[in-house]
């Protein structure tokens, strides 16, 4: 019993933390320059496949340095793909409507599925886990995969990161002030332009973060990106829209309900989850912690 | 210091303002007066490029500023207090203050928060309030504080008095005449209240529909009182 409750609540704990690890970069977006990047999967997408070719060189036998290495450098490549895409793209769209801002980054997604077809192809890869973390450990009955223990703490140290710098450092309190007010942050001599191409790299880069990190956990496949965002989306939607700290929250609770529902309704996957959104969107439309700015 | 000439912008396809000249010496006071739609706060804000386009010659120290975004032009020296006030809500006083001092990016020092407080007394007591927190009054004085906070060449005043109670425009009317002769900061104030724009400006600028009708000096003014009943009564 008590292994089946410490399983239940470590698989609720590994889907919110991979979750959130997609869902920060596309909240952080939201929350500053109110862009929904339909796109964000697939750049999580290619962070992996990223991270999937310089892994390659290691073989099966990868050391946890490599692999650390390894996401950071697909969250730079992501995070230099952002440059691109801000001067492409999202300039283009701050005086339009939101169902053009919807339809370009949907298409930015599917330049992202064609992009890796083109170069990783149509075939299933897959990373094997650092060779430091392929052990397990047992607790009370449960099994706990030291891996899993890495994705769990690699969310929580991105949210710590983020919350740290969102509310307790200057370059937190300007992304605040940009996010309610940029006309004003213009006025009083901040450079909103600048802070807002800075915000696209770091949502970017850490799509591409979420790509490396993530990338011994789930096949690599064109598909990845839509199962991803699926989930990311909830749990932007959830927490409230813009709020990384709603999305760290959501997190856990769509991976609470997630669990249960692989635990005791197995025969009808997703379900639950789209119930929950479902519920709390008529509840409370502006989410369990409405933005307040970015924080 | 700072030249307006030909100064046209639009909204859009609306031409607003047309052929607008103004003169601003250092250290000195001009109010810009006319009724609601006159185009004194859409002036303002092409002065600094934040919202109306623009076309014309601004020149800041003989410098021009016709092609530079917002928030060079605050680096500049253009200080902006806006109508509505704009007071960051979920950041306190002296955050909203501090936030006035990323215009003063060339090497200039802003002025301390104790300086600011000797200059505005009324913005003491309320440093550590939530922006959300403050009256009408306590904004406007915020919002000044954070105009001044980075020694501005020009600080522009965007009808300040309005909708305050008469004990707190005089107040203002005060606060904004102390930094005048203590600081020799350049403004340019907007108002509808007469008196108070007599009481803080030099002499002043009549703008009727988007065009200058009348520039000059209070004594000018008064012996021209037509031009209240024309361009000002409601």
């Amino acid at each position: 019993m008590a292994g089946d409750l410490i399983t239940i609540l470590f698989n609720a704990m590994i889907w919110a933390m991979a979750t959130f690890l997609v869902a920060s970069g596309l909240t952080l977006v939201f929350g500053i320059l109110h862009v929904l990047n339909f796109s964000h999967g697939g750049f999580f997408m290619i962070g992996g496949y990223v991270a999937y070719t310089v892994l390659s060189m290691f073989g099966a036998d990868i050391p946890l340095w490599a692999y650390l290495v390894a996401a950071i450098v697909a969250s730079v490549a992501m995070g230099g793909t952002g440059v691109a895409v801000d001067t492409l793209v999202f300039r283009r769209l701050k005086s339009v409507d939101g169902v053009y801002v919807l339809i370009a980054t949907y298409a930015l997604l599917l330049v992202c599925d064609g992009v890796v077809k083109l170069i990783w192809g149509l075939n299933y890869l897959s990373v094997s886990p650092p060779r430091e973390l392929l052990d397990v450990i047992f607790l009370g009955g449960a099994i706990l995969p030291t891996f899993s223990i890495f994705v769990i703490l690699s969310g929580v140290v991105v949210f710590l990161v983020l919350d740290y710098v969102l509310n307790r450092t200057s370059a937190g309190r300007i992304l605040q002030v940009i996010a309610i007010d940029p006309w004003m942050a213009g006025v009083v001599g901040i450079n909103v332009s600048s802070v807002y191409r800075w915000t696209v790299i770091t949502g970017f880069a850490l799509a591409g973060l979420a790509g490396g990190l993530l990338v011994a956990n789930q096949s690599l496949s064109p598909d990845l990106a839509g199962i991803f965002i699926l989930q990311a989306f909830g749990v932007v939607i959830v927490g409230g829209m813009g709020s990384v700290r709603g999305a760290f929250v959501a997190s856990i609770f769509l991976g609470l309900v997630e669990a249960l529902s692989a635990t005791y309704l197995p025969n009808y996957p997703g379900v639950l989850f789209f119930a929950t959104i479902a519920l709390v969107l008529i509840v409370r439309p502006e989410g369990l912690l409405s933005r307040q700015a970015t924080t | 210091m700072l030249e307006v000439s030909h100064l046209d912008a639009f909204y859009g396809q609306s031409h607003i303002l047309h052929a607008i000249d103004l003169r601003l010496a250092a250290g000195e006071s001009v109010a810009l007066l006319g009724r609601n739609g006159a185009g004194k706060s859409t002036f303002l804000k092409t002065l600094l490029n934040a919202g109306p386009r623009g076309s014309g010659q601004i020149a800041l120290d003989g410098r021009p500023l016709s092609t530079e975004a917002t928030h060079v032009r605050a680096r500049r020296g253009l200080a902006l207090v806006p109508e509505d006030r704009r007071i960051f809500p979920k950041l306190t006083v002296a955050q909203n203050i501090e936030m006035g001092c990323h215009a003063a990016a060339d090497g200039k020092a802003c002025y301390s928060l104790d300086e600011i407080i000797a200059l505005l007394p009324m913005v003491g007591p309320l440093v550590d309030r939530l922006g959300y927190q403050l009256s009408g009054g306590q904004q406007q004085m915020v919002a000044i504080a954070r105009g001044i906070v980075s020694r501005p060449k020009v600080l522009m005043l965007d009808e300040p008095a309005e909708g305050l109670a008469p004990v707190i425009v005089d107040e203002l009317g005060d606060a904004i005449n102390r930094i005048r002769r203590s600081e020799g900061m350049a403004m340019i104030i907007t108002e509808q209240n007469l008196d108070f724009a007599r009481e803080t400006s030099d002499r002043l600028y009549l703008l009727d529909v988007g065009e200058v009708v009348f520039c000059g000096s209070w004594a000018d003014f008064d012996d021209r009182p037509d031009l209240v009943d024309r361009y000002l009564a409601l």
